[in-house]
């Protein structure tokens, strides 16, 4: 066994997909020793050695663990050895290898972290920074250390019938259509592995489970150079070009290539995320999304911990329940908030007999700092007051949460184009039947408007249908309750419910003003963790517009230049 | 955690004041109706509320600064031009002035750096600079480097002045929101004019939507509403545009000394260490730009792209004044230099409305003033 958290070889064989048991990796994480299973990616190795805590928010200097993956992931780790501003990635897009040595953030994070928590209306400026600035412009001549200035980005421009953003099975139904009527097809996609999250549900595309079906589409793709990977587009612009960020090399994912890829149309099939909850204290360590626990036990056989307690708004939670009750792990309750969930997946999880608990919420969480672990969790209903709320405190060691999903769609608000301009959007729904079909309809809409006919059959769908999750928003009381302060609504950039009631208090209906001076979506996962949490709060608390919602990905200045180089 | 607390009760003890209106309790009439929701317009609110005047601000959008505030948030009393010379001369001692009574506007005597391929017609400027007593010289080019240790590409002398103000232009503009509250001022955000009420000759109140507030004296302060409550009165406006983009980078960025005008690019610094960079058109180009002249800033990430567009009169100059339909003041078209001319401005007009003569820097960016007529003010 490599971890405490790794589940043994007894449990079902379905659980750990990537790993192999019987090759031990030993690799260095910020200087400590620890070993993996062959196929673990660092997160998981990580959270099966039980390294709950993998750093500090950058603002508050709260310990923060593992929550989302990949492009959600708000606490990204670097190679030792890699620099600058892409260096920092997914613990989960990071390979273990024998001899691998990963760290935490840089220093300048850890500086960050000796400030007190800043005032409301200089979040931007905490106090240590606020001296280090005063007393760098005291200096009579400014202290000429300066980063050596980065070669230009290697940058290229290419041209394709149709690129597809996303190898989820939204992105590879679009393919199957496209390449059926005959047109050069791109693929590109943010992460190391294809198929999204595909392999986290059962069911079956034309007769072969979800997984694999994914993994054939995409490795045959992969084989005809269709399909690139480590791949993150960040920008569709109004000619329909698409900026696109590649990690060519796994090693060194800090150095970065850009690519322009010209195409007569573009299908956006980016996919869905799923939302957090909105409670005091909700990013502690061991507080996990459904979706990411479920991968950690489903490819790598890593439970998230010992007694686990879900809190849903949508059927995700029980999903993840009914896996962790499979794997062995005890499963505490499941606290739904919705009312009268219906459909299939909640009937299952019923007869299964896992104790639920409706119209529940969670208020907050018991945390102990010198372990760095959660020691019980505080739920009441949604209805009634004081003694008939309900209040109480349940024992958990993690806290699995699902808020629903929100569509992933920043590059599409972004751009502001549509089908009408050759911008077609296959983003239908979360579940993999709605992500086939419009998939293979924006794959259609594609094809109709190069004027190329399809010659293939939609692939063949048959999953649990989800229930669609209910966004129960935080109750205006909740804004002024003494958990407001530690509710956190943008994770990575440090900003909770506390901090908007304020900002909107003193700005007025101001969205963008406020979204600037909280610096909302500034966090090293540019807001896409918390997905529209931000936006649903502002809307709770009566404002007009929107805030600043998550962004697909931020360039540098040197990116730009040798973007506007290419266009030249 | 007990800091925590004791900040939060901090927090609690200094409640805002409740300075937004609810666009439904609109006035049916008052004395001054302002159109804009930038510094400028919030100067003008505030001044002219501070002088007594019953005063309502009607913004489209947020009330906040305008992106052009933003995009330079500098406030300098050099200019290379002359008439701008005279106007901004008082403007850092009057922002440090307000800055001061208002309270919590975070303000940088940051220095600025101007830099010209053409430094000889700069330098001739300077000397002009000098002799008004401004603060401000020329550097030599290696003293540029020192100033400003990123612009190691740069070899010309520049212009410096010292006392050069960097602000936080959203700061400003709550704290003068709050300042024209505490007088009396009504705001309004979300609630754009649609029209000039005219009487005649005279124009007599605004329309907004479906609703009309009959004004004494309306003051334009915000160019794109102006040009199109202008038009739809048959009027005519002689503003000309220029689109411009600005790059907002992330926190931590080198530091770059002063603020820098370089040309046509304008780049300042926050105190969280964010860069602004505006220039023309083009983002891309920009950033091409910006890293040839300061190739150490290649590594920062852009967290934001905000297209702008500034407005200037058609001669170069603001127009500010009583505009040729009576009852109609303008503040507009201030150009890349915006916020400089803010306040200056603001008081001139509170001034200049309450029947004064206001301050004769300002009698050439009068509205109602050919070019011809202010050709030769430039010539003489």
């Amino acid at each position: 066994m490599s971890g405490p958290y790794r589940l043994p070889s007894s449990a079902p064989s379905r659980f750990g997909s990537e790993v192999d048991r019987a090759e031990p990796v030993g690799f260095r994480f910020g200087g400590r020793a620890l070993s993996g299973l062959y196929g673990d990616t660092l997160a998981s190795a990580l959270a099966a050695s039980g390294v709950a805590v993998l750093g500090s928010s950058p603002l508050l200097g709260r310990p923060r663990g593992l929550m989302g993956l990949g492009l959600e992931d708000h606490m990204p780790l670097a190679l030792e050895g890699d620099h600058g501003p892409w260096s920092m990635v997914s613990g989960d897009e990071i390979v273990v290898r024998e001899g691998l040595r990963a760290r935490a953030q840089g220093l300048g994070q850890t500086l960050r972290r000796l400030a007190a928590p800043a005032a409301a209306d200089r979040r931007a400026l905490p106090v240590v920074q606020q001296m280090i600035e005063r007393l760098r412009r005291a200096l009579p001549l400014p202290a000429p250390r300066l980063p050596a200035g980065e070669a230009f980005a290697d940058a290229r421009r290419e041209t394709c019938d149709v690129l597809i953003v996303g190898a989820g099975l939204a992105g590879l139904s679009a393919a199957a259509a496209l390449r059926s009527a005959g047109l050069d097809v791109r693929m590109v996609e943010a992460s190391h592995r294809p198929g999204g999250i595909a392999d986290l549900y059962d069911g079956r595309i034309d007769g072969r489970p979800l997984a694999e079906w994914a993994a054939t589409r995409a490795s045959a793709l992969r084989d005809r150079g269709v399909l690139r990977l480590s791949a993150t587009a960040i920008a569709i612009d109004h000619d329909g070009s698409v900026t696109v960020i590649e990690r060519p090399e796994p090693q060194r994912p800090g150095r970065v290539s850009l690519r322009l890829i010209s195409a007569g149309a573009v299908v956006v099939a980016t996919g869905f995320r799923e939302r957090p909850l909105v409670f005091a204290d909700n990013d502690r360590p061991g507080v996990t999304l459904a979706t990411t626990a479920r991968a950690l036990l489903r490819r790598h056989a890593v439970a998230p911990g010992r007694k686990a307690l879900v809190a849903t708004s949508s059927d995700e939670g029980y999903r993840t329940a009914m896996d962790l009750r499979d794997a062995g792990v005890s499963v505490q309750m499941a606290l739904d908030a919705r009312d009268d969930p219906q459909g299939s997946v909640f009937d299952i999880a019923k007869a299964l007999g896992a104790p639920i608990s409706l119209s529940t919420l969670v208020t907050g969480v018991e945390y102990e700092e010198r372990k760095g672990g959660l020691t019980g969790v505080r739920a009441q209903n949604r209805f009634g007051e004081g003694a008939s709320a309900g209040a109480r405190v349940l024992s958990a060691d993690v806290l699995i949460v699902s808020g629903g999903f929100a569509p992933r769609d920043e590059l599409l608000r972004g751009t502001g184009l549509d089908a009408e301009h050759g911008v077609h959007a296959a983003l239908r729904g979360p579940n993999a039947i709605e992500a086939v079909a419009g998939g293979w309809a924006a794959g259609a809409a594609a094809a109709a408007q190069l004027g190329a006919p399809l010659s293939g059959a939609e692939p063949e769908v048959e999953v649990m249908p989800d229930e669609p999750g209910e966004i129960v928003p935080p109750s205006p009381e909740s804004f002024r309750g003494p958990g407001a302060d530690g509710a956190f609504v943008d994770f990575a950039a440090d900003v909770t419910l506390g901090d908007l009631l304020r900002a909107v208090e003193r700005r007025g209906p101001a969205p963008a003003a406020i979204s600037r001076r909280l610096g909302l979506t500034l966090g090293p996962d540019a807001g896409r963790l918390s997905a529209d949490l931000a936006a649903i709060a502002f809307r709770a608390l009566g404002g007009p517009g929107d805030v600043a919602g998550p962004a697909a990905g931020r360039p540098t200045l040197n990116l730009l230049a040798a973007r506007a180089k290419v266009r030249d | 955690m007990i800091s925590r607390d004791l900040l939060s009760a901090v927090l609690r003890r200094r409640r805002p004041r409740d300075i937004w209106s609810a666009p439904e309790t609109a006035p049916e009439s008052c004395d001054v109706a302002v159109v804009g929701g930038g510094v400028r317009a919030l100067g003008v609110a505030r001044a002219c509320a501070t002088a007594g005047a019953k005063v309502a601000l009607f913004a489209s959008g947020e009330i906040a600064a305008a992106g052009d505030e933003r995009a330079w948030p500098v406030v300098r009393a050099a200019h290379v031009d002359r008439l701008r010379s005279a106007t901004d001369a008082a403007a850092p001692a009057m922002l440090r002035r307000v800055a001061r009574s208002l309270g919590g506007v975070p303000i940088d005597v940051s220095g600025c750096l101007t830099l010209a391929e053409d430094s000889e017609a700069l330098g001739r400027a300077a000397a002009r600079i000098k002799a008004d007593g401004a603060g401000a010289w020329m550097v030599p080019e290696r003293e540029v480097v020192a100033l400003s240790p990123p612009l190691a590409g740069f070899s010309h002398a520049a212009l410096y002045e010292q006392a050069a103000i960097t602000v936080d232009a959203d700061a400003l503009a709550l704290a003068l929101a709050g300042a024209a509250v505490a007088a009396g001022a009504r705001l309004f955000a979300g609630l754009g004019a649609t029209a000039l009420e005219r009487d005649g000759p005279a124009a007599t109140g605004l329309l907004l939507g479906d609703r009309a507030v009959r004004a004494g004296a309306i003051v334009l302060a915000d160019d794109f509403a102006a040009i199109r409550l202008i038009r739809e009165g048959n009027g005519r406006l002689s503003l000309t545009r220029e689109e411009r983009v600005t790059l907002v980078t992330s926190g931590g960025a080198p530091a770059i000394g002063p603020a820098l005008a370089v040309e046509d690019l304008r780049i300042s610094r926050d105190r969280a260490g964010a860069l602004s960079v505006s220039g023309p058109l083009g983002a891309d180009a920009l950033a091409r730009r910006l890293l040839v002249l300061a190739p150490a800033l290649a590594g920062l990430t852009v967290t934001d792209t905000e297209p702008v567009t500034v407005w200037t009169g058609v001669d170069g100059q603001p127009q500010i004044g009583a505009a040729g339909i009576d009852g109609v003041w303008l503040a507009l078209g201030f150009g890349r230099e915006a916020l400089s001319l803010a306040l200056p401005a603001a008081e001139h007009l509170a001034a200049a409305m309450s029947g004064d003569r206001g301050s004769p820097a300002f009698e050439p960016f009068a509205p109602t003033r050919g070019p011809g007529l202010r050709l030769e003010e430039l010539v003489r």
